[in-house]
């Protein structure tokens, strides 16, 4: 048996060893980068029988020491990382990215970024792993190409700008309580302007390096020039990064009063969200802008929920759905929309078309990735607004439950330009297009994670645990 | 005004001339100067944070400061290679 | 307009944050606690006690983001004639008489880190002064070329990871040090290949070259 030491260390020695090895020797790099994110995918599976543990990093304790812990909410951000790293890699899409110089590297570099940021108690220590993902986010959108060097550009310029104001925040948070560990943060019970200002200065950090609006203007164009694997990996797991720290802070360093006063907020930058990125969508020219834009619109529902998540353990179960199912749905169409551009040899939306019956798997992850970012039965999407409906709903908040129903009618709407594409008529040689086997991997998880309800509820039951 | 608040006030400062610089300022180069800029007025709050009235101060954000110094020197590095970058594409 | 309008309102907030810092009561802080459990390290200067001991695994982490900015520095830089060196007989003998001090300097900056302000950081950012001095002067960057500058930068990184994984072995936990007297010595071990592999990192990042090492066109 490994001791749970072990275990959480194994989070990051295993990527960053692996990344040193793959900077180290260029030969072997995309082998490496492939085989580690396998391991990696292996190692977050065993690690759901450890829920609940929580260690010490050098054998001290908080406050002196950095504690790790992954309980109820860490896992499936894991999980989530550990799917879209590993199908993402095997992907053709993946395989081309990781053929470029250090591109290897960076991909285990933001790998062990995440593990490590999902799994830390610490404000601090979550600084610096936000900006380990940060920068090796940016370098892997800087990539893409030519054209990805200016959206690369601004994307560091707002991710660098966030995490300054959220290191703001944490000298607040420490000058108010000693502490730098989240949970004893929580334990001093902070209020009044002690309260307030670290927890406007990270709330406004992370709000700019998720992307949310109105925060958005860097994300679409990034998100959009970057290398499809790349893209599948910033909208399907690194914005949701930022989104993690904001649900971490709000629902365990500030009490709940708190975040009820400030739910008003949230609900109106989630509902801004989602209209704009609707929006964004519907004027979209590209394939990779429209999938961009529904990832502005989506990343909304974290706000949303979070405005209703006070006192509420069932409206954060929604969030993780959420970010959940968007993640798996939104890495399984990026790698889709590579082999659709491919086999029509553009990526207009507007003429692009059938790409032929050999890419019946690309199809059938659009397919189904769109179902789960509409939220229609039975896939994940609709596990987290039917949660979210009722969360609401027991606070008195009937209107939730028909605004997220026509919020699937708006998603079905512009997801229709994608969709629209597969029944035009097959006017165009599929050339070398991937069959697509990894994003209708990716699709399928989307929406058998529908089924994952009574899971989730246990996570969470183990969160509560001490 | 102790010297706590002093300090504290030199860095809020420094936060804001940077945080206006990297909004108003077009150049890549000086919106990456504005960061830095703002980066310290950051650390420079740990610093603050650390005085003690008649005491050697706390020895943790002094420590704090230093790892983010030189995460601020990483960041400002592959910025600087990235300006680079685009303004060799650019010219191509 | 728009300028005054975003002015006065960054203006605004900073004064709030202020008001805060008036406000609001400090809580202790863990100067305290560093105090009761420096023993324990072998270390006397609680600066390097945090940043080496209590809170190592920050500081495994922020090695690991300058060897990040170097491979992302020599995936992405563009290649470019790197500019002529400084040859005049003043550069060259300031060269020849500060290169050896920086690096007697910089062993001791990294030695009294222990007791005194000091420490590997200091001591790597001075050697990295070093190293660009010497560069930039005409001799040839052999240290951060090629095989030995992927392993120099990468070795800081390897060097804590090997350590956490070592003392594991001894103490069950990663990065838990044995007793004072070995602490120290795993300390003053990571501290030194740290130093120089932040040298070489940062003299990477100093040049910021194509990862294949292979100069710009028309380069002489």
């Amino acid at each position: 048996m490994v001791s749970p030491d072990a275990a959480l260390a194994a989070l990051f020695v295993l990527p960053l060893t692996g990344a040193l090895a793959a900077f180290a020797a260029p030969r072997a790099a995309a082998a490496l980068a492939i085989g580690v994110s396998w391991a990696n995918a292996a190692l977050v599976g065993g690690l759901y029988g450890m829920v609940g543990a929580r260690i010490a990093l050098g054998g001290h304790a908080a406050p002196l020491g950095v504690a790790l812990r992954l309980d109820g909410l860490a896992w499936p951000f894991l999980a989530l990382a550990g799917a879209l790293f590993a199908f993402a890699a095997s992907a053709t899409a993946g395989r081309a990215l990781l053929a470029k110089p250090g591109a290897a590297a960076l991909w285990l570099t933001l790998l062990a970024g995440l593990n490590a940021l999902f799994v830390s108690a610490d404000a601090f220590n979550l600084y610096i792993t936000l900006e380990v993902v940060s920068l090796a986010a940016v370098a892997l959108t800087a990539l893409g190409g030519p054209a990805a060097g200016a959206p690369a550009l601004r994307y560091l310029f707002v991710s660098l700008g966030g995490s300054i104001f959220y290191l703001a925040g944490v000298a607040f948070f420490y000058r108010a309580t000693g502490a730098l560990d989240i949970g004893l943060i929580g334990a001093a019970g902070l209020s009044g302007p002690a309260l307030a200002a670290p927890l406007a200065l990270t709330t406004l950090g992370l709000l700019l390096k998720a992307g949310a609006a109105p925060f958005h203007f860097w994300l679409p164009p990034a998100h959009a020039a970057a290398a499809p694997a790349a893209s599948a990996l910033l909208s399907g797991v690194v914005v949701k990064a930022a989104l993690y720290v904001l649900i971490r802070l709000w629902t365990d360093a500030a009490p709940p009063e708190a975040l009820d006063a400030a739910a008003p907020v949230f609900r109106v930058l989630g509902l801004a969200a989602l209209g704009v990125g609707a929006l964004g969508a519907f004027r979209a020219t590209r394939l990779k802008a429209l999938i961009a834009f529904s990832t502005v619109a989506q990343i909304g529902y974290a706000p949303l929920a979070l405005g209703f998540a006070a006192g509420s353990p069932l409206a954060v179960q929604a969030l993780v759905a959420f970010m959940a199912a968007h993640g798996l749905a939104k890495g399984a169409i990026f790698l889709a929309a590579d082999g659709l551009r491919r086999a029509n040899g553009h990526d207009a939306l507007d003429s692009l078309a059938d790409p032929g019956s050999r890419l019946g798997p690309t199809k059938g992850a659009i397919g189904l990735g769109v179902v789960a970012l509409m939220g229609l039965p039975p896939s994940g999407g609709f596990l987290a607004k039917w949660t979210l409906a009722e969360a609401a709903t027991a606070q008195g908040h009937w209107w939730m439950a028909p605004l997220l129903a026509g919020a699937a009618v708006l998603t079905g709407v512009y997801m229709l330009r994608l969709v629209s594409a597969l029944v035009r008529a097959p006017a165009c040689a599929d050339g070398d297009a991937p069959r697509g086997w990894s994003a209708l991997a990716l699709a399928v998880a989307a929406v058998a994670l529908g089924f994952s309800g009574p899971m989730l509820s246990a996570l969470m039951l183990a969160e509560a645990a001490p | 005004m102790t010297s706590e608040a002093l300090y504290a006030a030199v860095a809020l400062a420094l936060f804001g001339l940077g945080w206006a610089g990297l909004l108003l300022k077009a150049a890549p180069l000086r919106k990456l100067i504005a960061l830095n800029v703002m980066s310290l007025g950051a650390l420079m709050l740990l610093v603050a944070f650390a005085w003690r009235p008649d005491a050697p101060p706390d020895p943790v954000p002094h420590a704090l400061a230093i790892t983010g110094i030189v995460v601020a020197v990483a960041a400002t590095a592959l910025g600087l290679v990235l300006i680079r970058r685009v303004r060799a594409d650019r010219d191509r | 307009m728009a300028a005054a309008f975003l002015g006065g309102f960054i203006a605004l907030a900073c004064l709030a944050l202020f008001a805060a810092v008036l406000v609001a009561p400090a809580a202790p802080g863990l100067e305290a606690a560093v105090a009761a459990a420096l023993p324990e390290t072998g270390v006397t200067n609680p600066v390097t006690g945090v940043l080496l001991d209590f809170r190592g695994y920050d500081t495994l982490l922020e090695v690991a983001v300058i060897a990040l900015a170097v491979i992302g520095a020599a995936a992405l830089a563009p290649r470019e004639t790197p500019p002529a060196p400084l040859a005049g007989p003043v550069a060259t003998a300031a060269a020849a008489v500060l290169a050896p001090a920086i690096v007697l300097f910089s062993g001791y900056l990294l030695w009294t880190g222990g007791a005194r302000p000091g420490g590997a950081f200091q001591a790597g950012a001075l050697l990295a002064g070093g190293l660009v001095l010497l560069e930039i002067t005409g001799s040839r960057p052999w240290w951060r070329r090629g095989l030995s500058g992927r392993l120099g930068a990468a070795a800081g990184t390897a060097a804590f990871l090997i350590a956490g994984l070592g003392v594991m072995a001894a103490t069950g936990r990663f990065l838990d040090y044995p007793g004072p007297d070995w602490g120290y010595a795993v300390i003053l071990a990571i501290e030194a290949v740290a130093a120089v592999s932040v040298a070489v990192a940062l003299s990477a990042l100093f040049a910021a070259e194509p990862g294949d090492g292979r100069p710009g066109e028309g380069a002489p």
